[in-house]
């Protein structure tokens, strides 16, 4: 008798005991899910504007380059500028998303666009004097393609952000979280990128800011 | 002058009339046999032409639905057919058919083949319509690049970097592929009858890595309809690959001197 209540209650600890760690098991499972949805709430946030800590302080004034309509020949004079206001974020990365964005959106004032439509910037950091910026695949995909136009949204993006930003003198352009080798097949993406007044409109020549004599 | 050790090799067992002196003189005609192949073999130019793109990379894109990589590839091989009708001339393609190949195993072959010259050939694109004709480019450091070979190469900056990243292999071929990009660009401005235009330098990622003179040609714009059309017609292909051949000629006889001079 006395072992059979003995056993009973044997079982019904064993119940809750399991019961129990299964509770505490659920309930971690829960703060992680939400951790997680913290984090992620928190990488939207990244977006200008919607970012708490994207904080402004009036207006600047940027210098956007888009692709100039039609390069005299045998000139590499690729891009061409557009003056716009744009509210000024004291955070690099702020400022940096809000020159890309407007990059994307493209031209007002009859230059073309240099980036390919649907692409996004994903996430955007600065490392000392390096702006590292992280695009959607769009951008590459997406290429229209030929040597000029790929070299044209390179240094659009690059010379947007080092002119734009201080402190920033480069730039490295990653596809979706990678590294690669090039855009859409010609000019070298594996590195970073300095800007490149040359390729502007009104630039003086290429060949007169590297003289042969560097290469020997 | 490849022959001249093997006769004297060949020499001091010419008197004892013994059997091995037959089988000797059958060793040294095969072996001057094999190094007057090899000689000539030698003295050949290799020439790689890489048709740009491929596989799932279709390069650009006509407003009519033509791939880049399949205009690349028939112009490419309308320039081997010509081409190899020198037969100083070793015509190698990158690839035959259309699949993909990175741009690094494209340098390879041109690297492990030492190849004399290098042709990249591609198709430009541009926004709008109305640009048109061929581009041709040459690898051309941008600031950083040129800073970095120059600090490997001083004696300070190289102690602690003696080997030169592949990817500036091309340095040292700069001014040998301009040279060339020059004479391609006068030779098809004759051809086109145009007065202007000039080779474009730039850090283009093929070009960096090989490791001899190299050029890449844009044949056309795929964005304007009469360039398209151009390209699309065999005869003109062929026409082209005739100006492209003459101006490897007067390349190769060019860097002649330089290149047999230790
Ligand atoms: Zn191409």
């Amino acid at each position: 008798m006395t072992r059979k209540v003995l056993l009973i209650a044997l079982a019904v600890a064993l119940v809750l005991s399991l019961a129990g760690v299964w509770i505490l098991y659920r309930s971690e499972l829960a703060k992680q899910a939400a951790e997680r949805q913290e984090a992620d709430a928190a990488a939207e946030t990244m977006t200008p504007g919607a970012a708490p800590d994207d904080v402004t302080q009036g207006e600047l004034q940027i210098k956007l380059y888009f692709r100039a309509p039609a390069p005299s020949a045998g000139t590499l004079a690729l891009l061409t500028p557009e003056v716009r206001t744009i509210p000024q974020s004291i955070r690099k990365e702020y400022l940096i998303r809000r020159i890309l964005d407007a990059l994307i959106a493209g031209p007002t004032q009859g230059g073309g666009p240099t980036i390919p439509k649907g692409t996004i910037v994903r996430q955007v950091f600065v490392a000392n004097n390096l702006a590292v910026i992280d695009f959607s695949r769009e951008i590459a995909v997406r290429h229209p393609g030929g040597v000029l136009g790929e070299m044209a949204t390179v240094y659009s993006i690059v010379n947007s952000v080092v002119d734009n930003v201080p402190g920033v003198d480069g730039v490295r352009i990653l596809v979706d979280g990678s590294e690669r080798s090039t855009l859409s097949g010609h000019l070298a993406l594996d590195r970073s990128f300095g800007a490149a007044p040359e390729f502007v409109v009104g630039a003086s020549g290429r060949d007169a800011l590297i003289q042969e004599e560097n290469l020997e | 002058m490849p022959s001249t050790p093997v006769a004297r090799l060949a020499a001091p067992a010419v008197h004892p009339a013994s059997p091995s002196l037959r089988h000797l003189a059958v060793v040294a005609a095969a072996w001057l046999a094999a190094v007057a192949v090899f000689g000539q073999a030698a003295d050949r130019k290799v020439i790689i032409i890489d048709p740009g793109h491929g596989g799932d990379d279709n390069g650009a894109r006509s407003t009519a639905g033509t791939f880049e990589k399949d205009v690349n590839l028939i112009l490419a091989k309308a320039l081997q057919t010509e081409l190899s009708q020198d037969k100083q001339l070793q015509v190698v393609l990158t690839r035959e058919g259309d699949q993909r190949l990175a741009l690094e195993e494209r340098a390879i072959h041109v690297n492990r083949l030492r190849a004399d010259l290098f042709l990249s050939l591609h198709c430009a694109h541009a926004p709008q319509e109305s640009s048109d004709g061929f581009l041709i480019y040459y690898f051309q450091p941008d600031a950083d690049q040129a800073d970095t070979y120059h600090y490997l190469k001083t004696p300070l900056g190289g102690r602690e970097l003696r080997v030169l990243p592949w990817n500036l292999a091309q340095f040292q071929w700069v001014p040998a592929s301009k040279e060339m990009a020059g004479i391609l660009q006068r030779r098809l401005n004759e051809f086109y009858a145009r007065s202007s235009g000039a080779p474009l330098g730039g850090p283009l990622k093929l070009l960096a890595t090989v490791n001899c003179p190299a050029v890449l040609l844009e044949a056309g714009h795929l964005s304007n309809p009469a360039d398209e059309r151009r390209l699309d017609d065999a005869g003109h292909r062929a026409a082209l690959a005739q100006v492209l051949r003459q101006a490897v000629a007067e390349f190769l006889k060019a860097s002649e001197p330089i290149r047999e001079t230790p």
